[in-house]
């Protein structure tokens, strides 16, 4: 089980038992804003397809947590369902009060440099709408540039993508 | 938890792996897939995918893979989706094309329903049928399941098939 542990957050993979407060975060504006009204039995699934990333490829994004608290600030990491353009750093904070805090970029920066040192990533990009631009500006902190070359994946005419490419940080051997 | 199987005279029906993922994808970008909001793009076949694998690790039961026991042909996926704040636990079901016609979807489904009744304490198990599918429509008829509910004010009408009870032995 991989566990990433930053100077406020761990990162571990999502467990059956997070379905609650996963639901009660995907009934909220937030999630809303960004997926739309979804029924519940949607959004249940959606959890599934987190737990299913997974077991299919053995790696997966991750729940956030506190360390002091253990509670949940988001799920972020790596994501590439069959058919992705590209391997994705994705993020997605849980609460606006969790804002500006730099937790998402903690948690970011972890997550990407698993999936360059652990995965052996040798590129990865993260996939924005262009209106989001609490987003952007995160992508931009970590030092990501949007790549003008790339296309995302198809999200319907109502959505367009941009594509920030990460730097891949220096590994040390 | 150990991995579920269940057997049937010539079934065979286990949790998805994988290495079932081609034939998944295969059905999903066929037109077959029209009456349950197909066909997908591929990363929406694969997010699916993953659903239907999650979904076991969430309840402990969800879509089978079935696989005819003799050739180890894949005849499709059959199983019971049942997400919190569902109302009642869905037998559902996608068959490939070579299997249809030879009472497979039959034999799994009814393997399904008794062991989501007898194993599962499942008392009430529906299946929602697009107005159009025949073919799912006859597979309902003949598993016994009747129509509860029909919704014609959508694009698509479906029905809501109740599926049988059977007799309690005293």
């Amino acid at each position: 089980m991989t566990v990433l542990v930053t100077e406020r957050l761990i990162l571990r993979p999502p467990v059956p038992a997070d379905i609650e407060a996963f639901l009660a975060y995907s009934a909220g504006d937030r999630f809303i804003r960004e997926r739309g009204i979804q029924p519940p039995w949607q959004r249940w699934s959606y959890f599934a397809t987190l737990l299913g990333h997974w077991q299919l490829r053995g790696w997966g994004r991750f729940i956030a947590a506190e360390r002091a608290t253990g509670r949940i600030i988001g799920h972020l990491g790596p994501l590439y369902p069959e058919g992705w353009p590209e391997r994705e750093i994705a993020w997605h904070l849980w609460n606006d009060g969790d804002e500006g805090k730099g937790l998402a970029a903690e948690a970011a920066r972890a997550a990407i440099d698993h999936a360059f040192r652990d995965l052996g990533w040798q590129t990865a990009v993260s996939y924005i709408a262009d209106t989001n631009d609490r987003s952007r500006r995160l992508a931009e902190r970590l030092g990501a540039v949007a790549d003008p070359e790339a296309t995302g994946p198809d999200f319907g005419p109502d959505i367009r993508l941009v594509v920030y490419r990460h730097h891949r940080p220096q590994v040390a051997s | 938890m150990t991995a579920q199987i269940l057997h049937t005279g010539r079934l065979t029906l286990r949790e998805p792996e994988t290495g079932d993922y081609a034939d998944y994808a295969a059905f999903w970008k066929s037109e077959r897939s029209s009456f349950i909001l197909g066909p997908l793009p591929d990363w929406g076949i694969w997010l699916q995918f993953s659903a239907m694998v999650g979904h076991w690790s969430l309840r402990g039961f969800g879509w089978f893979t079935v696989v005819e026991t003799a050739s180890g042909r894949t005849v499709g996926w059959m199983g019971l989706f049942h997400p919190s704040h569902y109302p009642d636990p869905e037998l559902g079901w996608i068959l490939a094309d070579w299997a249809e016609g030879q009472g497979f979807a039959t034999e799994a489904a009814i393997a399904i329903r008794d062991y989501g009744r007898s194993m599962l304490g499942m008392d009430r198990i529906i299946s929602y049928v697009d107005d159009g599918n025949v073919r799912s429509k006859q597979l309902a008829d003949r598993l016994g399941a009747r129509i509860e509910f029909t919704d014609s004010t959508v694009e698509k009408p479906y029905h809501i098939y109740l599926h049988a009870i059977p007799a309690v032995q005293p």
